[in-house]
């Protein structure tokens, strides 16, 4: 029996060690001056090395920033696509010959109708167009229509390139920690902390995407790179076959060590390095630099379209590859462009960021190109394939996003949030500790342990998570903690009933212990349910609210129930409880 | 220390069917109110919402003229804080600076302005409020674009891109971007007290079909709460109990949203976090009663289960008693130093306790005590039948 108890002891005991090993970072994080906290290195640097890295972060409500929902606008995308699409229709018409009547977009923007000179076009043109455009039906008479299959697609991929497009911007400007993600099936969350100009940040957000090919400069890259005689730390050369550059995992860092670098005639981009280990994991993110012409080419605008294929018959049968597609003036362009440049290297640019740079083989007159990929890895091909064509469909057909929600707190209301919050709780938990410690004796301060300690799992947990510290956070921490004290009070009830009824210390507790477990756990999984419900639905602060909740619940069953039997056997077994102060 | 003293042998099921009526009663005329009274707030109205600090003090009525002045005639100001704070809430319920009559006025002008290149369309997407768009036969050079705008006095935003090319296969087609409404808002006040002197804390800006989604979800959210723990207490105890915590959940979610009701404050995402609290809470309360209702049944068998449902209720009414003050002093803090949507999350959460505690005691044992005299009574009826049946 005493050896069970020991045993049971230790276990309470390295519980509580890890969740004050957990808690480490977090604690860390906040006794760092508020305006270096979120400086990485600086965090990285107070943190011991062997502390874990997950900690808890100020909310948005708390330390200031800029909360946003972007809508994008899927359906004007659409309505876009069809437009192009009987502008190809037309010119594809041209090219073959047949003579239209009108190849036009109807009033509704849903449908293309054509109508030739004679049936014997018409004729021609319904069966070959059907085989050439496989994502089109064609309705009763010559109505052409997206299949609705494709067009899910599209709509999906609108909101993607979006993403992707807001990803680069706010990575370009190294705001730290931003979430970004999709909400709903329109909507993109982004959240700034720290930044408090939402203006600035929805115009930045907001601007249509800018497509650009540019010519790679490689004699100048090698000649550029080499005159770099010292380079910062962070920031190494590398060489890709074709130009030398220099590369490092921040991108702030590098555009800086590349600034007035460039000769004339030339201006330094920035690209990514995919990176992946065996595992295929991708690992962090590699950038590098890229000499290009100042010129610009083409623009995304003269793009009509650009989707995945799969290669038919050959060696490389069934690898995918970028297909794309420009209109009339972009043909002869693109033609003139690649007639004069067989050999050289043409540099798809968005926004700046360089997304690929293959090389051109061969002139292409007719407008339809194909980008193969470098890697021999089917996934790997599928995956930068389908990168690409957002980057490609970016410039080619925006889906222009705006504001569906903005929530932005400046940086002095946090500071005073937080203390006025932080007050409150701890006012209301030393009442709550107070009232049970006076109200219950001995068991009340026992109680008051499992309180404490239930405090310090809520924690300990919501730092292992990497949860986000709300304002409505902080008052479910002390409402959870108020409401927990319930499974200690359904004990105490118990006991002093127990007693009443005439039973021994140690018979009260042990029969007060087990009476009362049914009623807490259907209590306690109750409010579960209501706190789950309250999870799925709760964005932001709300949600803060609902973790604290969940995990003070669980937590409980832990503090209230097994720790303080532990604590009442102990003190039985020290003899120094025979009789019993509830 | 005992507050409830042992032994108590309260009836608390005597005067049931006036408890009972009170609370139908009082569900029913909070859902009359809740349409016209409560007032909702961005979350889920849609609109925006300022608080400004000014570093001197400004009087509401001076600072509710300012604003109007501005063209906000239907913003409401409101001080928040002590006075000396001269901090306020204005809020509103437009999303963008751009009206009906506006956006006619623009087309006219530009339809005018831009007849040579054959201007098509000036479209408004009022959901959103921050973009026009525009389309066009002929392209239009950006200058052009510009002076017009100017010349029709489209409220254009200070920074950079004003206007945007989508121009795509040779379909003219530009988009103006329009100011945002809190940037108007704020340069306003900027204007008129100075930059250094006006502190704009915090933005709220919802979407009006954001609001209504939120809304919908919101209720939705509730309704699931509340449909999730019928069902346990259907799996775990008896069906009996289940219309009675029902009832007893309708009520509490009224009593709370009275709160709304009465007080006039902002409806908004913490308020649903309340009402799902609140529903945790009271069953919470109910299921420890019914915990004893079970434990009595099997030690006392043949008490009738008015005299069980009694007994339970007084056995567990010193622990109903003290859960509701540690709940309710954790909030004291709250409600001394919290303002704006947390002090009403801590009134409100105290309200909800209050109602919690006394559903779980008068309304879902006399439902369940009711229930189960229907049951029996037409039990004996149908067995009097069978018996009058036997004996024909």
């Amino acid at each position: 029996m005493e050896g069970r108890l020991y045993g049971r002891i230790g276990i309470v005991l390295v519980v509580i060690l890890t969740a004050v090993y957990f808690l480490v970072p977090t604690i860390v994080y906040f006794s760092l001056p508020a305006d270096q906290r979120n400086d990485k290195e600086t965090f990285e640097a107070a943190l011991p090395s062997w502390a874990p890295k997950k900690r808890m972060t100020l909310g948005l409500d708390l330390q200031g920033g800029v909360h946003l929902v972007m809508g994008v606008d899927v359906e004007k995308a659409v309505r876009d696509r069809i437009e192009r699409r009987a502008d190809e229709m037309r010119s594809w018409a041209d090219q073959q010959g047949l003579a239209y009547a009108s190849i036009q977009v109807d009033p509704s923007r849903e449908s293309v109708r054509t109508s030739f000179a004679n049936e014997q076009d018409a004729a021609a043109f319904r069966t070959a167009a059907e085989s050439y455009w496989g994502d089109m039906r064609r309705l009763g008479g010559d109505r052409w229509v997206f299949d609705p299959v494709y067009l899910e697609q599209f709509r999906e991929s609108a909101v993607d390139q979006a993403l992707r497009t807001i990803r680069d911007r706010i990575d370009k400007w190294g705001v730290t920690e931003p979430t970004i993600a999709k909400r709903g099936s329109d909507g993109i969350l982004v959240q700034l902390p720290g930044f408090t100009d939402p203006e600035r940040a929805k115009e930045l957000l907001g601007k249509t995407a800018q497509l650009e090919f540019r010519l790679t400069a490689e004699a100048e890259a090698n000649e550029a790179i080499a005159s770099i005689t010292t380079l910062p730390e962070g920031v190494t050369r590398g060489h890709d076959g074709f130009q030398a550059y220099l590369q490092s995992t921040d991108r702030q860092l590098l555009e800086k060590t590349l600034e007035g670098k460039a000769p004339e005639g030339t201006k330094f981009f920035v690209g990514r390095i995919e990176q992946r280990d065996a595992t295929g994991l991708a690992a962090p993110v590699v950038y590098r630099s890229y000499l290009l012409r100042s010129k610009v080419e083409l623009t995304g605008d003269k793009l009509t379209d650009a989707r995945v294929a799969m290669e038919q018959g050959g060696l490389g049968s069934g690898r995918p590859y970028v297909a794309i597609s420009f209109d009339n003036e972009g043909t002869r362009l693109f033609g003139e462009l690649t007639g004069a440049n067989v050999g050289k290297r043409l540099a798809i640019v968005l926004d700046d960021t360089v997304s690929s740079a293959p090389t051109i083989n061969s002139k292409i007159p007719d407008g339809n190109a194909q980008i193969t990929l470098g890697t021999q890895n089917y996934n790997q091909a599928l995956e930068e394939a389908n990168d690409l064509v957002l980057v490609l469909r970016s410039g080619a057909l925006p889906a222009p996003v705006s504001i569906f929600e903005e929530r932005t707190v400046g940086a002095s209301l946090g500071p005073e949030l937080v203390r006025s919050g932080t007050t409150a709780a701890v006012i209301g938990l030393v009442l709550v500790m107070l009232f049970i410690g006076v109200y219950y004796k001995r068991q009340g301060l026992i109680a008051n342990i499992a309180l404490v300690l239930n405090g310090l799992f809520i924690l300990a947990a919501l730092s292992t998570v990497g949860a986000t510290l709300t304002l409505p956070g902080i008052a479910g921490f002390v409402l959870t903690l108020g409401m927990a004290v319930d499974a200690n009070v359904l004990i105490s009830e118990r006991i002093r009933e127990e007693i009443r009824a005439g039973r021994t210390a140690k018979a009260a507790i042990r029969e007060g212990y087990s009476k009362a477990f049914s009623a807490i756990f259907d209590a306690n999984v109750t409010t579960l349910v209501a706190a789950f419900v309250l999870l799925q639905y709760g964005t932001g602060p709300v949600r803060g609210f609902a973790v604290t909740l969940s995990i003070g619940i669980i937590a409980s069953f832990f503090t209230a129930i097994y720790v303080t039997r532990l604590v009442n056997e102990f003190l039985l077994s020290r003899g120094s409880q025979q009789t019993i102060s509830v | 220390m005992e507050i409830i003293k042992p032994g108590t042998n309260f009836d608390f099921l005597a005067k049931r069917r006036t408890f009972v009526t009170v609370s139908i009663a009082t569900i029913l005329l909070v859902l009359v109110l809740i349409p016209v009274r409560v007032n909702l707030g961005v979350d889920f109205a849609g609109g925006t919402e300022i608080e400004v600090k000014f570093a001197q003090a400004v009087q509401a009525d001076a600072l509710r003229a300012k604003v109007a002045d501005a063209g906000f005639g239907d913003a409401s100001v409101q001080q928040i804080g002590a006075e000396e704070e001269n901090s306020f809430l204005i809020r509103v319920g437009q999303v963008s600076v751009v009206g009906d009559e506006d956006l006619e006025r623009y087309r006219e002008t530009l339809a005018r302005e831009l007849e040579s290149y054959g201007f098509l369309a000036l479209d408004f997407d009022a959901g959103t409020g921050d973009l026009l768009d525009l389309r066009t036969e002929r392209e239009v050079p950006e200058a052009e674009l510009l002076r017009v705008a100017r010349a029709a006095g489209l409220p254009l935003t200070q920074r950079d891109e004003p206007v945007r090319n989508l121009t795509r296969a040779g379909q003219p087609a530009y988009q103006f971007v329009i100011q945002g409404l809190s940037d108007n808002v704020s340069q306003a006040l900027h204007a008129e007290f100075g930059e250094e002197n006006v502190d704009v804390r915090r933005v709220e800006f919802v979407g009006p079909q954001v609001g209504k989604q939120l809304r919908n979800r919101g209720i939705m959210a509730v309704l699931l709460a509340m449909a999730g723990i019928v069902l346990y207490v259907l799996f775990r105890f008896d069906v009996r109990f289940a219309p009675g915590v029902l009832l007893g959940l309708l009520h509490d979610v009224a009593v709370v949203m009275g709160y709304w009701v009465v007080t006039g404050r902002e409806f908004n995402l913490t308020s649903i976090a309340v009402l799902l609290t609140v529903v945790g809470y009271s069953v919470n309360d109910t299921v420890v009663i019914f915990d004893r209702v079970r434990e009595v049944m099997t030690k006392r068998k043949g008490l009738s289960l008015y005299d069980t449902l009694n007994t339970a209720i007084n056995e567990t009414l010193s622990r109903t008693i003290i859960t509701g003050l540690t709940s309710i002093l954790a909030l004291v803090g709250l409600l001394i130093f919290a303002r704006g949507s947390l002090f009403d999350f801590a009134a409100a959460m105290i309200v909800g306790i209050v109602a919690g505690t006394y559903s779980s005691i008068y309304i879902t044992g006399p439902v369940a005590l009711w229930i189960d005299q229907r049951v029996q009574k037409r039990e004996a009826e149908r067995k009097l039948a069978e018996g009058k049946a036997a004996q024909a």
